[in-house]
């Protein structure tokens, strides 16, 4: 088989170092965790699977990680759209900002949403006080903590996307007589669409393995707001690896089978499509 | 419907675009904005659209004016230089975009698009997406979805420019029967004179912003307005020289030509077609002596490249058909120009 002529040459050296840095990095670990669980018995799998308190875990680390993906897929399209269409003041210093929650060690992001969502914080004080709304220690507050992590992933994807776009696409809509709602519907965001359903399955799958701005604003309660990784955690403290790891695998299959179907779903709409111009 | 635009001015930061345009179009015209690049014939197209706001003067389209109207009520169909298709949409609803987003019935739409994609000659394609369509085929279905809606008129920008130079011609003339079948008041911009004098009833001629000069191709070719309307439309050369009573002379004095009456002395350019200069025989007494320099053929034209004068200036004759004998490089000879303009020199 022969390979298109590169002008750069390189590819012996570059590939073996992804493979190493892939194997060493990504493979071995996963392959020794699934390895780890080789000793359980379907029934063994079984009970610690059934346990209420891992499946009540699990759903709410996959209910609050795609709720917390979709608020971010609006929010960040939004975020992308003024960043991208409208100059304004201070817009340099709002795109630096949506790097923040990358950059923020994730264990700050969950002590400084607790602090103010908290029932006597500056925010939690309105909202539990006045409107009976209780977000820190309740899901709401472990959708908000994952709603915060996620929002770069949607913001970043989409903004060199909504650069990239042909201005003329949507004067011809306009030109047609489509109205504004009608340009962005039916033009404008079946472009943005690949790219905000990659960048909303990030937010998704960083949601899921959150840990650290989750465990200060959730308050952990077993069966209510305890994540599957926190649990994942409490068993390791407790010498309980096989649990752990099991729990784990499990959270590893769940995850990575959303994400396949997504990409599986996607995948079927272009080639539906036909390729894009 | 007609169109007419009325003491435009544009600017785009300091850059004045357009400079007081007034043009009227009549109802089922087929006018070019012809222009070099940058000369604003695009913005004028642009304006009439609604797609730039014009800093002074009104749009009107037949007795409306439109001059503040948002671009979706002007009911105009715009083709775009880069065809601008909905590359997720398949032909047939790209075509029937415009029906769409108005709401029209299944039915109606179904049946205006396949009038169309007959009309566009591209029965059979409607599934095709964009992206597997050639580049004729493409502003073919642009020109659909511009039609699908029954404009009142139709804005062509650069609407060739993209193709390769035969699917240009074929457009070019397919254009010109669509117009005669449809009938609607078309514009089209371009920069290829080629282009405008084969397809327009008229041609409008910018140049910085400003109409150089509105006529038929024919009045354009025959009674230029200016220096500049015949150096753009090509095929001619600009000597420098100077009037003195009812003669020119060339700058450096060996090149003399007799002027018509009402010349105004001064410096003075002589205007010479390639096609209207003669070759003769070296032993004619009429005639600028020259030199062949040398000679190309190009279908039925061949081009002679001569030295003439005592500056040896390089001066292009074109012959056409039989005429005899080819000169050969070296070759001495004498020219006369059949038909000289002359216009007065910029300052």
């Amino acid at each position: 088989m022969s390979r298109p002529h590169n002008p750069l040459p390189g590819l012996s050296l570059s590939l073996g170092v992804t493979w190493v840095w892939l194997g060493l990095l990504v493979v071995v670990p996963i392959a020794a965790l699934i390895a780890k669980t080789a000793g359980l018995s379907a029934g063994q799998w079984f009970d610690i699977l059934s346990d209420p308190r891992v499946i009540s875990s699990v759903r709410l680390s996959l209910g609050a990680s795609a709720l917390a993906a979709l608020i971010d897929g609006v929010l960040g399209l939004l975020l992308a759209w003024v960043l991208v269409r409208y100059p304004f003041p201070g817009r340099s210093l709002a795109d630096a900002a949506v790097d923040l929650p990358f950059a923020l060690p994730t264990a700050v992001a969950g002590i400084a949403l607790t602090a103010l969502y908290a029932y006597d914080g500056w925010l939690g004080r309105i909202l539990q006080g006045q409107l009976g709304l209780k977000v820190a220690f309740a899901p709401a507050g472990i959708v908000l903590a994952l709603t915060f992590v996620g929002l770069p992933f949607v913001v970043r994807t989409l903004q060199p996307i909504l650069k990239g776009l042909d201005p003329e696409l949507e004067q011809a809509a306009v030109c047609l007589g489509a109205t504004p709602a009608q340009t962005f519907w039916r033009v404008t965001l079946p472009q943005l669409r690949p790219a905000l359903l990659t960048g909303t399955t990030m937010a998704f799958a960083r949601a899921v393995g959150e840990y650290g701005s989750v465990v200060f604003i959730s308050g952990n309660l077993p069966g209510k707001t305890e994540i599957a990784p926190l649990l994942i955690v409490t068993r390791l403290e407790q010498y309980d690896y096989l649990g752990a790891t099991a729990i784990a695998c499990w959270l590893l299959l769940l995850a990575t089978t959303v994400l396949v179907l997504v990409n599986w779903l996607q995948n079927r709409r272009n080639s539906l499509a036909g390729q894009h111009v | 419907m007609s169109i007419e635009v009325k003491n435009i001015d544009k600017h785009f930061g300091a850059f004045h675009v357009l400079r007081n345009v007034s043009l009227r179009v009549e109802a089922g015209e087929l006018v070019a904005l012809l222009g070099p690049s940058g000369s604003g014939k695009t913005t004028l197209l642009r304006v009439i659209a609604g797609l730039e706001r014009q800093d002074r003067g009104q749009v009107w389209h037949h007795d409306d004016d439109v001059s503040g109207q948002p671009v979706r009520d002007r009911n105009v169909g715009f083709v775009f230089q880069h065809f601008a298709l909905f590359g997720h949409l398949d032909v047939f609803e790209n075509i029937a975009f415009a029906l769409r987003v108005r709401k029209r019935p299944d039915a109606e739409v179904r049946a205006r698009v396949e009038e169309l994609l007959h009309l566009v000659q591209l029965g059979g394609y409607e599934h095709r997406m964009p992206a597997q369509l050639s580049g004729g085929q493409r502003q073919r279905v642009a020109l659909a979805r511009a039609l699908a809606a029954r404009p009142k008129v139709l804005l062509l920008d650069e609407p060739f420019s993209a193709l390769d130079a035969q699917v240009r011609k074929d457009l070019r003339a397919w254009l010109r029967k669509l117009h005669e079948e449809v009938r609607t008041t078309c514009l089209f911009v371009t920069h290829d004179q080629e282009e405008a004098f084969e397809l327009a009833d008229r041609v409008v001629l910018f140049r910085d912003g400003g109409i150089e000069q509105v006529g038929t191709p024919a009045q354009l070719y025959g009674e230029p307005a200016s220096a500049f309307v015949m150096q753009f439309l090509g095929h001619v050369q600009m000597l420098a020289g100077a009037v003195q009573g009812d003669e020119w002379r060339s700058q450096d004095g060996s090149l003399h030509l007799r002027v018509p009456a009402g010349v105004v002395p001064g410096p003075t350019q002589a205007a010479l077609r390639h096609h209207d200069l003669d070759l003769l025989p070296p032993t004619a007494t009429e005639g600028w002596p020259a030199q062949v320099e040398r000679l190309t053929t190009s279908g039925p034209r061949r081009t002679v490249t001569l030295r003439v004068g005592a500056s040896a200036l390089p001066l292009r004759v074109e012959l056409f058909g039989e005429h005899g004998p080819a000169p050969q490089a070296g070759d001495p000879v004498r020219v006369w120009p059949r038909q000289v303009r002359f216009w007065a020199a910029a300052q």
